[in-house]
């Protein structure tokens, strides 16, 4: 399976995680607490965040310029 | 181009940061809101050098990390909960916002430091600090089923890597009955086809009659595994495999199945 023709280095007890390594096991918790919060990102929005930002743009551009 | 328009498309994603940062929707809603405000007040702007996405989350992060991390850390919060929402709450405030923007939210390490204001290489250190914390949370003891003593020491060594203590290496269905009449496993990794003719499958059924705990198959067969009869909760994985494959099921299986209580040392 996983014969590279390189001698084997003796396994330090735990193995502190290359970025790489730690960052693919984190996209694969990732993938799944996406899926955990789909609900969130498929319900509404609530109305009140989208009134204070037509609010915020009715009375003239606040917050930065467009 | 208004507020409304350039950040609406947005918040969908901002309250599920919001939720999994903050471990409750209510509390989420309640800062994303405060972000809003502050920057229809005027109080905060987004950075014109920002894309409106990324801009949206760092206004986010400098009212959440002056008021909400802090009073976390005050407070401990109480997440004793053994389920998944849990356990990102136990990860320290810091490196669950890098680990939350980048694994769960898809910016990359460039983007996530904009937001937080920290550089690259923070970001990258803060990401191995989150795995750190997240293998210490998942440490558990490991059934390894298996009967070709060459890649049940592989699968053994990389168990070691990752923290995990291992139980037991069974090569039947019997020693696998016997290893858990001894020991509970908090993660079983099972072979199919096993030394006297007898079945991973059968094995793995066994187990999960007696207690719930996460199962990993590796097998050469994964067809036998596809025939309806695949007892659940289970994970596949094909052989050969690739350990940082076997590492990230791992450490999927484990972060979304619910703790059991600890077991003293």
């Amino acid at each position: 399976m996983k014969d590279d023709g390189k001698p084997r280095q003796p396994t330090p007890p735990v193995a502190e995680p290359t970025l790489d390594e730690a960052r693919l096991r984190q996209q694969a918790i990732g993938v799944k607490l996406r899926h955990m919060f789909d609900e969130i990102v498929n319900e509404p929005v609530p109305q009140d965040f989208l009134d204070i930002l037509r609010r915020a743009d009715d009375k003239g551009g606040a917050g930065g310029k467009g | 181009m208004g507020l409304l328009e350039r950040l609406a498309p947005h918040l969908p994603y901002m309250r599920r940061y919001a939720r999994a940062l903050t471990g409750e929707q209510s509390a989420g809603d309640a800062y994303v809101r405060a972000s809003l405000e502050a920057l229809a007040a005027g109080e905060r702007s987004l950075p014109p050098h920002l894309t409106p996405r990324v801009a949206l989350y760092h206004v986010f992060h400098t009212i959440w990390d002056g008021t909400g991390a802090q009073l976390e850390a005050r407070n401990d919060n109480g997440a004793e909960s053994g389920d998944a929402s849990g356990r990102l709450m136990r990860i320290a405030p810091r490196s669950r916002q890098a680990f939350l923007l980048t694994a769960l939210e898809g910016f990359n390490p460039s983007e996530a430091g904009q937001i937080l204001g920290a550089s690259a290489g923070e970001i990258e250190m803060l990401i191995s600090e989150a795995q750190g914390e997240i293998d210490a949370e998942l440490a558990t003891e490991v059934l390894i089923i298996e009967d070709e003593p060459v890649i049940a020491a592989d699968i053994e060594a990389l168990v070691r890597e990752l923290g995990h203590k291992v139980l037991d290496v069974a090569s039947t269905r019997k020693e696998a009955a016997e290893a858990v009449a001894r020991a509970t496993p908090g993660l079983v990794l099972a072979d199919i086809q096993l030394a006297d003719g007898s079945s991973g499958i059968d094995a793995v059924k066994d187990i999960l009659g007696r207690f719930d705990v996460p199962v990993i198959f590796i097998t050469a067969f994964p067809e036998r595994l596809l025939t309806g009869e695949r007892p659940e909760p289970t994970f596949l994985i094909t052989k050969p495999f690739q350990p940082e494959t076997v590492k990230a099921a791992i450490g999927q299986a484990l972060f979304f199945h619910p703790a059991r209580p600890k077991v003293a040392a």
